[in-house]
């Protein structure tokens, strides 16, 4: 007790940290457009071709059952062995986006299979083409079930870019370490980079749980 | 297939494997007890102590585990004076960062059950003790256990990020016989199959139990 802050530190240093905060959100974007489309890609790929689903499993599997942490370092070192360079931004891109694709090609999935086949079946009764089927029928109610997991694993996405450090990503992480160790502030700078960890993701946590019951299906 | 170097480093692997059982398991047990009690805490009609328990879910929540794993590590001992080891203060982390969640899980158990029972309960002259232990929980339990066992899985994959504050976990343990192996990846490919020995199991368990006893009476 009877701990002395001093903020200076935090202060002096705060175009340091929030230039790392770019990082982070860049690592969120750019990820996130990357696992929807992967995500997507592999949920139809499963649905439409039914003798690529042991491939698949094994990706989803895998991805879903390891750490990501393990996942990220893993993709760091194997590239370099696979003649492949990335910087470390790209490597942990990579890695972001196929562990989303992951999870996403199941919510993809899981909601694309919950609207039942009898609804295409009288899609295509009423004489409307497979396409409109799905513009029409399916998709619509689909993505009322997609959309809540969705967002949520934004907000996963949003903190896990924090394990990018791990690989020299010089995100909010990694640079709240380097100055906590530099400064011999580690009270005060880690403090300040849990509330501005806070500040950003508390409110898309509440956006979150307000879109999910904006739109949740009532059976 | 593996090289000699990496086969001869096996059993630190192990060891660290194990050391991520053990502390699983204890954050587990932790983790459900700080999730139970929180969410019996936000369904008290005290505003206080429904106060307290918000807080301490939206704070753990909001901020990666990386970041709170640092803060207990390097900050709490120099607020407070009172010093822990890595392990003590990962296993104090991550119980508090899987409580919060473990929380969510109770407290959707514990609302899911009807109302009516409830009061039946109570007119049948059962204390609210009694009614929690013979009504509610042998209910809610049923519905728990998919997201919980879920849970479980995520908290054996977040415990690899204790490398972090140097806990002897597997993943630390890799990363220190990684420069004596010679072999990044295979040591990486090794802790991954480790993983993936816990995680798979659990990821069809939660599967299974969500195919028997997916009705969400509330939605």
């Amino acid at each position: 007790m009877g701990y002395q802050w001093h903020f200076g530190v935090v202060w002096d240093n705060l175009p340091f940290l929030l230039a790392g905060l770019e990082d982070t959100v860049a690592l969120t974007v750019v990820s996130m457009g990357f696992g929807l489309t992967l995500g997507l890609a592999i949920a139809l790929i499963r649905l439409k071709f039914p003798r690529v689903r042991p491939a698949i499993v094994i990706y989803v599997e895998t991805f879903r059952t390891t750490p990501l942490l393990v996942q990220l370092i893993w993709i760091y070192d194997v590239l370099p062995a696979i003649g492949l360079r990335f910087d470390p931004f790209w490597s942990a891109i990579l890695a972001l986006t196929l562990n989303l694709g992951a999870y996403l090609s199941e919510i993809f999935r899981a909601g694309i299979t919950s609207i039942p086949m009898g609804q295409t079946h009288a899609g295509l009764a009423l004489g409307m083409s497979t396409a409109q089927v799905a513009r029409v029928i399916v998709l619509p109610q689909a993505v009322r079930r997609i959309i809540p997991p969705l967002a949520s694993m934004w907000v996963g996405l949003f903190k896990d870019t924090s394990l990018a450090s791990a690989i020299a990503v010089a995100e909010l992480s990694y640079r709240a370490n380097v100055l906590a160790v530099q400064t011999y502030r580690p009270v005060e700078i880690l403090t300040v980079v849990a509330a501005i960890y806070f500040v950003l993701t508390y409110p898309q946590a509440r956006l979150t749980y307000w879109i999910s019951n904006l739109v949740r299906v009532r059976e | 297939m593996l090289s000699p170097l990496v086969l001869h480093q096996l059993p630190f692997l192990l060891i660290g494997f194990f050391t991520t059982l053990y502390v699983s398991a204890v954050c587990l047990v932790l983790g459900s007890i700080i999730g139970m009690l929180t969410a019996l805490a936000l369904l008290t009609r005290v505003f206080v102590v429904r106060a307290i328990a918000g807080f301490y879910i939206d704070v753990f929540r909001s901020t990666p585990l990386l970041i709170q794993l640092v803060w207990f590590y390097y900050a709490l001992p120099l607020l407070t004076g009172f010093s822990m080891t890595s392990l003590e203060a990962g296993v104090l982390g991550l119980a508090l960062y899987e409580g919060a969640y473990m929380c969510e899980i109770f407290r959707s158990g514990i609302m899911s059950v009807s109302t009516g029972h409830i009061d039946a309960g109570r007119s049948l002259g059962m204390t609210p003790w009694q009614v929690l232990y013979q009504v509610v929980l042998p209910q809610a339990a049923v519905r728990m256990l998919p997201p919980f066992t879920g849970q479980a899985l995520t908290l054996v994959k977040d415990s690899s990020i204790l490398s972090i504050i140097a806990v002897p976990e597997l993943l630390w343990k890799a990363e220190s016989v990684i420069p004596i192996s010679l072999h990044s990846v295979q040591v990486l490919t090794v802790v991954a199959a480790l993983y993936f020995l816990v995680g798979f199991p659990l990821a069809l368990l939660s599967n299974r139990l969500h195919a028997r006893w997916s009705f969400d009476r509330r939605e």
